[in-house]
């Protein structure tokens, strides 16, 4: 089966769209594509003849870039749209937009975009293609998620059971969404921490704990997960200075000293060194922020390889 | 088909449930002889009338909507007109609607008014009175001509933004009550909830939403309440859409301050919970808030704390809604579904008595203009709403009256259909809702 056309397309939106065991089985065949990948094994061409288009209304760079080299893996055509070069600075609508790469031929749509919700907007709009959420405003990012459980369950073991400490400006990140949202369903303990201005409010999370004391928490983590701190979403009154943060949240070296002998230590990427995380903590043998990215074309080949559907599923799994 | 019969002297509409603001609650007949009432009785024979068999429906004193706009503000498609507006009221059986500022008719200048007054009134359409704006030019705290607005035929006076400070407030009260307009204030804090998009807590927090805290609302109406009570200017609060409004408009009230309340149609239907998905249509201001939220301004509509139930008739055309949902402006258009919401969510289920609820719809708000309403008796203008509360419809924003297409209840099936609305004795035949989608021409 060649025809990409005959494949039933999946839409990728968040974790929380997913079904039954679509989490799992999307970590089973991820870590599956990752082995493969070690072995410098070619993989099997699941997208050959598919189009993949990355769309991306924000600046990235390593998120782009990862899911363009998983298409090419897989076999696909890859199709590389810079907003800023195309009509939609002329204010072509994204509705528009997704039509148009249809029209030409995207069989998936990898999307980002600075507002929350814009990914399931997109789904509506696409009348074939399927879009996979590359992250949209502060709702979701839920190949992050996936990468970061996937590196945990390599690391160490099993998500389940772990306490994960979730570090930063919560309240903007769908990176800690997304993760939130997988951590529960894979049975970790999870606790947020951040000044009051940069946590959710009560109840959102009914199992995620609150705490505005890092140091607090330190000893018990099984995983602290860094968020970056991003200056152009900081309004006054949010926090007062950076220095002032890195004091109260940043990760230094007397923290890690702190930490369990066998904790992880994460990040998204890309990393204000000095301000959430500190350069000397970077050489911690616990830091997993090199293995984050190593897996990162491994997920997104899973992803696509999913939302393009088709063969591939069970044949791959085993 | 929408037909107007003109020059027809004398209709008897024959045997609706006729509920009006004088305690009338029976199945009777209404003879209609030019924009009057004549007659109301249950042996009423009148052989010469025409007959308008209104069995199994309600015959109620004309709806009135106190807030509602021309929307707009957005490039491209077709926007509101003074006529669609008047149009898709009649068909939502609103007999009169207070037409206030909004980004595409700013109602700020005395011209602006009068144009909009001369434009109303036409066929088919319902009676449209203006608020107009406070402010001279929407976001800056400078006043309006209120004066020569009033001159104009401007019969309120409405705020726009909710980022006044006190001091001008203060002022702008002040001057509006030596003026004689009421006025009529938006709720919230335009600090505290500036950025916010939907209501701050779980459902924000999970959609990654920029929230609005109820507690701006708050803030918003305290500041209100306490220079309504202070000036003496008679003031209209609202939409108000949280349980801590309710408590301070009640409180406010207790204590003598010259004030009244309004919420929306939609508040009291809909939740917070509705956005999940990032729903259509949703996104509204004030933001749709909590079930318990949506149960206080149910209790403060029964216990007369809200005065009003609105529309908040803010229409936008298709291709400024069909967009990501965070780049969506507020608002939706609301006329034409307003009762079937209601007796949908509310009359139906028994969380209104049609007598509450039309208090609040019609009695108050005619009160409120200095219009007759609220009696269906001899001598009173013929506005009246026909309303089958047993037909089920599906809505769908493309055969709407009104230009505007962002609706939360497009595509639901609702219960409870205006046929018929009669504005000063003018009868307004409704198409049905199962006929061919077709435009309005203006």
């Amino acid at each position: 089966m060649g025809n990409a056309m005959g494949r039933t397309r999946r839409h990728v939106l968040g974790i929380r769209g997913m079904e039954g065991d679509e989490l799992e089985r999307l970590l089973a065949r991820a870590a599956a594509f990752f082995d493969g990948l070690s072995r410098e094994e070619k993989a099997p061409q699941l997208l050959s003849r598919c189009v993949v288009t990355t769309l991306f209304y924000e600046p990235s760079t390593r998120t782009r870039v990862s899911f363009e080299r998983a298409a090419h893996e897989l076999g696909a055509e890859v199709i590389t749209l810079t907003p800023a070069a195309s009509s939609v600075v002329k204010g072509e609508r994204l509705k528009d937009t997704v039509r148009t790469l249809e029209a030409a031929g995207s069989h998936v749509i990898v999307m980002r975009h600075p507002a929350s919700g814009a990914a399931h907007f997109a789904a509506q709009s696409a009348r074939s293609a399927a879009i996979v959420n590359a992250g949209d405003g502060a709702h979701e990012h839920p190949t992050q998620a996936l990468i970061d459980m996937t590196t945990i369950r390599r690391l160490r073991g099993d998500v389940a059971g772990k306490h994960v400490v979730i570090v930063g400006d919560i309240l903007h990140s769908r990176v800690a969404r997304s993760n939130m949202l997988a951590l529960e369903r894979l049975g970790a303990r999870v606790t947020m921490v951040g000044p009051p201005t940069f946590l959710l409010p009560d109840g959102a999370f009914p199992n995620v704990q609150r705490s505005t004391d890092f140091d607090a928490v330190l000893s018990d983590a099984d995983v602290v997960y860094m968020l970056r701190i991003q200056h152009e979403r900081q309004r006054p009154g949010r926090i007062p200075t950076v220095r002032e943060y890195r004091r109260l949240f940043g990760l230094t070296k007397a923290r890690t000293a702190r930490l369990k002998e066998d904790a992880l230590i994460m990040h998204p990427g890309p990393a204000n060194i000095g301000v959430e995380i500190d350069d000397d903590v970077l050489d911690d043998p616990r830091v997993a922020i090199t293995d984050q990215v190593r897996t990162g074309v491994a997920v997104r080949m899973a992803v696509l390889a999913h939302a393009a559907g088709g063969e591939g599923d069970a044949a791959h799994l085993n | 088909m929408r037909r107007e019969v003109k020059g027809m002297p004398r209709t008897l509409i024959k045997g609706g449930r006729v509920i009006d603001g004088t305690g009338v609650d029976a199945v009777t007949n209404i003879l209609v002889d030019g924009d009057a009432i004549a007659q109301v009785g249950p042996d009423l024979s009148a052989p010469d009338a025409d007959v308008v068999d209104a069995a199994g429906k309600m015959v109620v004193p004309g709806l009135i909507d106190l807030k509602a706009s021309l929307g707009g503000g957005t490039v491209g498609g077709e926007h509101e007109s003074v006529v669609s507006l008047g149009m898709a009221a009649a068909r939502g059986g609103f007999t009169s609607v207070l037409v206030g500022p909004s980004d595409g008719q700013p109602l700020n200048r005395p011209d602006a008014v009068r144009a909009l007054l001369a434009q109303a009134g036409g066929e088919g359409t319902s009676r449209l009175h203006v608020a107009a704006s406070l402010t001279a030019d929407g976001d800056t705290p400078i006043l309006g001509e209120a004066a020569l607005l009033k001159e104009a035929g401007a019969v309120a006076l409405a705020a726009r933004r909710r980022a006044y400070d006190a001091s001008f407030l203060r002022g702008a009260l002040q001057y509006t009550a030596m003026v004689g307009l009421p006025l009529w204030m938006p709720a919230g804090d335009g600090h505290l909830d500036a950025e916010g998009a939907a209501n701050e807590g779980p459902i924000a927090a999970h959609l990654g939403l920029p929230g609005a805290p109820a507690v701006a609302e708050a803030i918003g109406v305290a500041t209100v309440l306490l220079l309504a009570a202070d000036t003496g200017c008679p003031v209209t609060v609202g939409p108000i859409s949280t349980a801590q409004a309710v408590d301070l408009i009640a409180e406010a009230k207790a204590k003598g301050a010259p004030v009244t309340a309004c919420t929306t149609f939609h508040h009291l239907v809909l939740t917070e919970d509705d956005i999940v998905g990032f729903a259509p249509g949703t996104k509204v201001w004030p933001p749709l808030r909590t079930a318990a939220d949506r149960q206080a301004l149910l209790e403060g509509v029964k216990e007369g704390v809200i005065d009003f139930i609105v529309t908040d008739h803010t229409p936008h055309p298709l291709e400024a809604t069909d967009v990501e949902w965070l780049a969506t402006p507020f608002g939706i258009a609301g006329l034409e579904t307003a009762v079937a919401a209601s007796i949908t969510y509310l009359l139906e289920p028994g969380r209104l008595s049609w007598r509450q609820w039309l208090e609040r719809t019609s009695f108050a708000p005619a009160r409120a203009l200095g219009i007759p309403g609220g009696r269906i008796a001899a001598g009173e203008p013929a506005n009246l709403t026909i309303i089958d509360p047993g037909a089920s419809w599906t809505v769908d924003v493309a055969r709407f009256a009104s230009h505007g297409r962002n609706n939360p209840f497009h595509g639901r099936t609702l219960k409870g259909l205006v046929v018929e609305t009669w504005v000063a004795g003018r009868r307004i035949v409704h198409p049905s809702h199962d006929a061919p989608a077709q435009r309005s021409s203006s």
